[in-house]
């Protein structure tokens, strides 16, 4: 079992850890950040946009 | 800084005494370090703190410290107002927590800033700021609890993480109700099918209601004609059926009254023949024979009244009759034919010659007696036979009585009886009844047979009235051959063809208003849709589909799969196999605990924690050294837990308070301060304050 451990003392690096999808941690990411739901959306949206 | 005030007004039962802050100042730094002796307010300024930032909530907070603050707000013998503000670093935030009526709950929360003044509910208050207020006492324990901050963590981001899913699924529903052109098309589609359906339900409407209307025309033509025929058969029939009973009626009367009259005649002859035959029983007694005389036996033996039942004699008379004449006869032939009687008749015979002429004075020649005289003689023989004329009268007698009884016989047998016996079983009671009563069966079977027949009548008439009562022509002519299956048709099965048409257009019907109303709400709908803009992620939704679903998962992690994780870990479950996921986050939230006590000192060595491995209780550290948690010393524990607390993961502001740090000496609290202190730097520490007991009052800022 490979695990990424965490480095830093961090909610954000625990739940980096512990989630493997990427999107999963982006969004754990922006709500640790305390972003609106609205601008969480939009950041998601535009990104996997971005992405295509 | 930190600015407060607070009044207490408690009732001591002889008083009712006031507490003010006297003893510790009004205005203190960020970061404090208070000692004191009991009751001087240093407790007291803590609670107020951590009542007016919503401490009776904090789920994270040591009991006891929950049981000291309801103990000052819900006391029945103390009342508080209060009023704390507290200024972060630069001056940039405000945080203003207010109870300002005594003898009312409500604290009120502001937050002043370069931004305005907003209020804070629980969970706004929460997002921001972090309130930490703690008593180490237990520390080995507590340091176990650190846990709780991935548990609230957790939880409080299980909360975001619905909240999210709940915008993205409005943010869907949004864009499918704004103007979209493929939703557009899909709705001009459907409501050109519903279109295309409306059309083909009205047709089938019309055909339906013209079969229908052929239909009916057709059958209440033909039973209105058959119910009409039908009724005045039975009125006639019934008709009849009256005249034959009044005929019957009549007829039994008549028929009564032919056999009762007869039958007065029957009884009267009879009653008077019973005389006679009383009269011949007595008079036998005188003239038969003696040796004849057992004959009536047989005479007395018949009974007369009989013959009204039997309608016929008793063999035994007639028979007797003829007998008994024999007799007779023989014997007065013989008693005439004697001497005697001749002499006795000839005297009789002379006796009635002479009676003429008794007035004459002549001597009768070669007697020489007078008439008289010789009458006188005469009568002494006749006297002599007197008995047996006598005989002979009686006995004529007794022949012509035989012979009365015998016409009387005859007379019933050949008049009276066969009459009676012709008309007996009419006048039957039985009989006479049943005749009646077929009848009248009958009539009533008819009577119901034609009431139905009149319902059925009225109801084909005005049914037939009501669709103008067109010919048989007519209708087959309109009909152009629709009819021809039918006309084998019976009525039941005419009107269940009717009833069955009937239903199947209803139906339709039913189905035109329901195809009707999607119409109209799909041309609502379309309608709508175009004169609305277009969602601005309308060319997203599959993106924004697909971010549903991930956070569908997350929110299962989340709430379930990681809290069974952490439920396991806090109550220190040694499952002997655990899955993957669970043993990379068992690790992963251990290596979170280790970094959260960072750098700790145990004995006389400081130490950089790496690991805390809750289930087994034991630290792992840089340096390679294990330590069980079981063997650090009381106020290490303490430091140990407080620099737990106050490494904290999240990003809100820290609010920091400790009481009761007794068993920490000055080397054990130096972590503490430097945590203060980097984290007030950072700006993210809005206070820290350390309290602990002393005799004598002292305070120290540990900023400048």
């Amino acid at each position: 079992m490979v695990i990424d451990m965490v480095e830093e003392n961090s909610i954000e690096d625990l739940f980096n850890s512990l989630l493997d999808d990427k999107t999963e941690k982006k969004i754990m990411k922006l709500i640790i950040e305390n972003k609106e739901p609205e601008e969480i959306v939009d950041i998601l949206v535009n990104s996997k946009n971005e992405e295509m | 800084m930190i600015e407060y005030d607070y009044l207490i007004e408690r009732d001591e039962g002889d008083e009712k005494k006031i507490f003010k802050p006297n003893l510790i100042p009004q205005k203190l730094k960020n970061i404090t370090y208070i000692e004191g002796p009991n009751s001087s307010g240093k407790s007291t300024l803590l609670n107020i703190l951590a009542l007016g930032f919503y401490g009776l909530k904090n789920k994270k907070m040591n009991p006891a410290l929950h049981d000291k603050l309801n103990s000052l707000i819900s006391s029945s013998h103390q009342k508080l107002k209060f009023c704390v503000k507290i200024t972060n670093k630069d001056g940039s935030i405000s945080l203003i927590a207010e109870k300002p009526d005594i003898d009312k709950s409500d604290i009120v929360i502001k937050e002043i800033s370069d931004k305005g003044k907003k209020s804070f509910s629980r969970e706004t208050f929460e997002k921001k700021y972090n309130l930490i207020y703690d008593i180490p006492d237990n520390p080995t324990e507590r340091l176990s609890q650190m846990i709780l901050d991935v548990k609230d963590a957790q939880v409080r981001y299980g909360h975001e993480v619905g909240m999210l899913k709940e915008t993205v699924r409005r943010v869907i529903s949004d864009i499918r109700s704004a103007r979209n052109p493929e939703r557009i098309k899909f709705l001009q589609g459907q409501l050109d099918k519903s279109e295309g359906e409306k059309d083909i339900c009205s047709n089938e409407i019309e055909d339906l209601s013209k079969q229908l209307d052929i239909l009916e025309d057709y059958t209440y033509c033909r039973f209105y004609d058959e119910y009409k025929t039908k009724l005045s058969k039975i009125e006639s029939k019934l008709n009849n059926l009256s005249k034959e009973k009044v005929k019957c009626e009549k007829k039994i009367k008549r028929e009564n009254n032919a056999y009762y009259s007869n039958l007065r005649i029957a009884r009267i002859t009879i009653r008077n023949m019973q005389d006679i035959f009383d009269d011949i029983g007595s008079m036998l007694n005188l003239v038969l024979p003696t040796d004849k005389k057992y004959l009536l036996k047989i005479w007395e033996r018949i009974d007369l009244n009989q013959a009204l039942d039997d309608l016929e004699f008793d063999e035994a008379l007639e028979e007797s009759i003829i007998s008994f004449k024999k007799i007779l006869n023989e014997r007065r032939e013989e008693i005439e034919n004697s001497e005697s009687s001749k002499e006795a008749q000839m005297c009789t015979d002379l006796i009635t010659v002479l009676g003429n002429y008794t007035n004459l004075k002549l001597n009768i020649p070669g007697l020489e007696k007078t008439i008289q005289e010789f009458l006188q003689d005469l009568g002494k023989i006749a006297e002599k036979h007197k008995s047996t004329l006598k005989l002979i009268d009686n006995i004529g007698y007794t022949d012509e009585q035989l012979e009365k009884l015998r016409r009387c016989i005859s007379s019933l047998n050949v008049e009276y009886f066969p009459t009676l016996m012709k008309l007996k079983p009419y006048i039957s009671h039985h009989v006479k009844i049943d005749t009646v009563g077929t009848t009248s069966i009958e009539k009533e079977k008819l009577q119901g047979k034609l009431n139905n027949c009149q319902n059925n009548f009225e109801y084909y008439d005005a049914q037939y009235s009501a669709k103008r009562r067109p010919s048989i022509g007519q209708i087959e002519s309109k009909a152009g051959g629709m009819l021809d299956e039918y006309y084998i048709y019976t009525e039941d099965q005419l009107r269940g063809k009717i009833k069955d048409i009937n239903d199947k257009m209803n139906r339709k019907i039913a189905d035109k208003k329901s195809i009707f109303h999607k119409y109209t709400s799909l041309s609502g709908e379309l309608e709508r849709l175009k004169s609305k803009k277009p969602h601005k992620y309308q060319n997203q939704i599959e993106i924004l589909s697909e971010l549903f679903k991930k956070l569908n998962q997350l929110d299962a992690k989340l709430k379930n799969e990681y809290s069974n994780y952490l439920a396991q870990i806090e109550k220190k479950d040694v499952l002997h196999s655990i899955s993957d996921e669970q043993k990379k986050y068992n690790e992963v939230v251990f290596t979170f605990l280790g970094n959260k006590l960072g750098r700790f000192i145990h004995i006389d060595k400081e130490y950089k924690a790496i690991k805390v491995d809750l289930i087994q209780g034991l630290i792992y550290t840089k340096e390679k050294k294990i330590i069980h948690l079981s063997d650090m010393g009381t106020g290490q524990s303490q430091s140990a837990y407080l620099s737990g607390l106050l490494n904290t993961s999240d990003k809100r502001m820290i609010i920091a308070m400790f009481d009761e740090v007794a068993m920490m000496d000055n080397r054990s609290l130096e972590p503490i301060y430097s945590r203060f202190k980097e984290l007030y730097e950072e700006g993210r520490l809005l206070i820290g304050i350390i309290v602990q007991r002393a005799e004598k009052i002292k305070i120290l800022s540990k900023i400048e």
